[in-house]
C-alpha cells in the first residue's frame, strides 16, 4: 500500500471513530446502547408497585384450546401479561413487537425465564387462529389466551386495569378501548407495571433484573 | 389541515392528506427560478441548468410531500434516510446547476459577502456534517420530528446544509476549485457523513422514540428498519459519492486534455 493511501486511510478511520464516538455522546449511549439513569435495585423503568401486589389468578383457554392456569404457569417465570387485540391499530402492535425483538436479543437464559401472555379483549374477532397467527408473526413462543369479554373484564379488574369498551369508528368498523400497560409478574406478586411508552432500551435493561428476582428454588430447573 | 409532514403517532393509511405548507414552499422555490431564468440572457439560462432546476424542485417536492415526507416524518427512519439523502445529495446538487450561470453576480454586495465566506469549502463541509451530526442526534429528532415546525426544521436544515455542502463543487464563484481539491472535498463529505449510517447499523437498540413507538406499517421492525435506514445512508453515499467522483475525474480529464492541447 502506498504512504498516500495509507495515510488517506488512516485519516478516514480516524474521523468515523471520532464521528460515531460524538454520535455515541450526543446520543447519551454507550455502545449504541441508549444510557440513561437507570432507576435504582428493585426498581424499574415501568412503575414499580411498592409493595409488590399479590398475583391475581384466572384461567383461560390457550388458542390451542388448553386451559392456562396463570399463576401456575408463570410461577418460575418472568410474566409478562397485556391486555389487547390483534386489530389494534397502535399500542397492542407496538408493544408486542417491541417485546419480541428485546427477546430475540437478549440472552437464552434471560429470554427463556419470561413468558409474554397476550389476553385478547375482543374475542368476537380474534379467533382463536387469527390470534395464533398474529402473534406468530411476534413471536411464536408468546402465549394467546381468549374466553368471554365479561370475564376478561373480571380479570382485568383484578389487575386493577380498566375494562374494555367498544369504540364504534365513525367510518365503520369498531376499535376497543383498553388498558395499555404490560403488568409484569413474579413469584407470585406483580411486580411493576410497564406503560405505552416503555422503550426496547428500557426493556433491555429491566428483564434481566426482573428475572434475577425469580426465587432461586425455582429458578433451578 | 396540515401544513407539514411531522409524526402525527395515528395509524398510517394511504389515504391522501394534503400539506399546504410543502406546496407554498415547492412553489416558492419553483416561482424564484422561474424569475431569475426569465431575467437572465440565453447563454446564462441554458437548457441544461433549466432542466436541473425542474428536476431538483420536482425531487424536493416528491420528498417533502404525501406519502414519501409523512412516511419519513413518523413511521419508517429508512424513509427519512432516502429523504435525507435525496434532499441533501440529489435535489441540492440540482438546485445549485438549475441556477443561471452568473446569479451570483446579481446579489447585493452584503448577500454576497456572506455567500462568499459561507461557501468557502472549509466553512461549507463543516456548517454541512455539524447539520448532518445535529439532525441526527436522537434527543433533537424526536424533539424536533412531533411537531410540524420542527420537522420543517429538519427539512429546511437538510436542504440549506446540501446546498452549502455542494455549492463550492457545483458553483465556479468566488473561486473555481480544481478538479482535484473537488474530488478531495467531496471524498471527505463522504466520509464523515458514512459515519451516522455505521452508527445506525452498529446501534442494537432503535435510537428514535419517533420511529420505535410509530404505529408499524406492514409489521416493520423499527431496529430492522433502522439497520435498513444505515444501509441506505451507506449505501448512497457511496454510490453518490462515486457517482460525483466519477463526474469530477472525467472533468478532470477534460482539464488536463485542454491543458495538454494549449500546451
Amino acid at each position: 500500500m502506498s504512504a498516500p493511501r495509507a495515510g488517506y486511510l488512516a485519516l478516514v478511520r480516524i474521523l468515523s471513530e471520532r464521528l460515531v464516538l460524538a454520535m455515541l455522546l450526543l446520543a447519551g449511549c454507550k455502545g449504541g446502547e441508549r444510557a440513561k439513569a437507570s432507576p435504582p435495585p428493585g426498581k424499574y423503568h415501568g412503575a414499580t408497585l411498592v409493595p409488590p401486589m399479590p398475583q391475581p389468578d384466572f384461567t383461560l383457554p390457550t388458542t390451542e384450546g388448553k386451559p392456562f392456569h396463570f399463576k401456575a404457569e408463570t410461577k418460575d417465570y418472568v410474566g409478562l401479561l397485556f391486555f389487547g387485540y390483534t386489530h389494534c391499530p397502535d399500542v397492542c402492535p407496538v408493544h408486542m413487537s417491541n417485546l419480541a425483538s428485546v427477546l430475540d436479543r437478549l440472552p437464552v437464559g434471560v429470554a427463556g425465564r419470561i413468558k409474554v401472555i397476550f389476553v385478547t379483549v375482543d374475542p368476537k374477532r380474534d379467533t382463536p387462529r387469527e390470534l395464533r397467527a398474529w402473534l406468530d408473526k411476534m413471536r411464536p413462543s408468546f402465549i394467546g389466551l381468549r374466553g368471554p369479554i365479561d370475564e376478561v373484564n373480571k380479570i382485568q379488574g383484578k389487575f386493577g386495569m380498566p375494562r374494555a369498551e367498544v369504540e364504534q369508528n365513525p367510518k365503520g368498523g369498531y376499535g376497543m378501548g383498553h388498558g395499555a400497560a404490560v403488568i409484569a409478574v413474579v413469584g407470585d406478586s406483580v411486580r411493576a407495571l410497564f406503560p405505552f411508552g416503555i422503550r426496547q432500551s428500557d426493556w433491555m435493561e429491566d428483564l434481566p433484573k426482573l428475572v434475577a428476582t425469580i426465587p432461586p428454588e425455582r429458578k433451578a430447573d | 389541515m396540515l401544513w407539514w409532514c411531522s409524526a402525527q403517532g395515528t395509524p398510517w393509511t394511504w389515504t391522501w392528506q394534503p400539506y399546504l405548507g410543502v406546496w407554498l414552499f415547492v412553489l416558492a422555490i419553483a416561482t424564484a427560478y422561474v424569475r431569475w431564468h426569465r431575467r437572465a440572457g440565453p447563454a446564462e439560462s441554458t437548457r441544461v441548468r433549466r432542466w436541473a432546476a425542474a428536476a431538483g424542485v420536482s425531487v424536493l417536492w416528491v420528498l417533502l410531500d404525501w406519502p414519501v415526507g409523512a412516511l419519513g416524518a413518523g413511521y419508517l427512519e429508512s424513509v427519512h434516510a432516502l429523504q435525507f439523502l435525496g434532499m441533501s445529495f440529489i435535489a441540492s446538487p440540482l438546485l445549485l446547476v438549475g441556477l443561471p450561470a452568473g446569479w451570483e453576480t446579481r446579489l447585493g454586495p452584503r448577500a454576497a459577502d456572506w455567500l462568499r465566506t459561507l461557501t468557502h469549502p472549509v466553512q461549507a463541509i463543516i456548517v454541512f456534517n455539524v447539520i448532518v451530526i445535529a439532525t441526527h442526534v436522537p434527543a433533537i429528532v424526536d424533539a424536533l420530528m412531533v411537531t410540524q415546525l420542527g420537522s420543517l426544521a429538519i427539512d429546511a436544515g437538510w436542504i440549506a446544509g446540501g446546498l452549502l455542502f455542494w455549492w463550492p463543487v457545483a458553483r465556479t464563484w468566488p473561486t473555481r476549485l480544481s478538479a482535484v481539491a473537488r474530488l478531495v472535498y467531496m471524498l471527505a463529505g463522504v466520509t464523515l457523513h458514512m459515519g451516522v449510517g455505521m452508527f445506525y447499523v452498529v446501534a442494537n437498540v432503535p435510537l428514535y422514540r419517533v420511529y420505535e413507538l410509530a404505529p408499524r406499517i406492514a409489521g416493520i421492525d423499527p431496529l430492522d428498519d433502522q439497520g435498513r435506514a444505515g444501509g441506505i445512508m451507506m449505501a448512497g453515499d457511496v454510490l453518490l459519492g462515486l457517482g460525483a467522483i466519477a463526474i469530477l475525474l472525467w472533468l478532470w480529464g477534460r482539464e488536463e486534455a485542454k491543458r495538454a492541447e494549449q500546451g
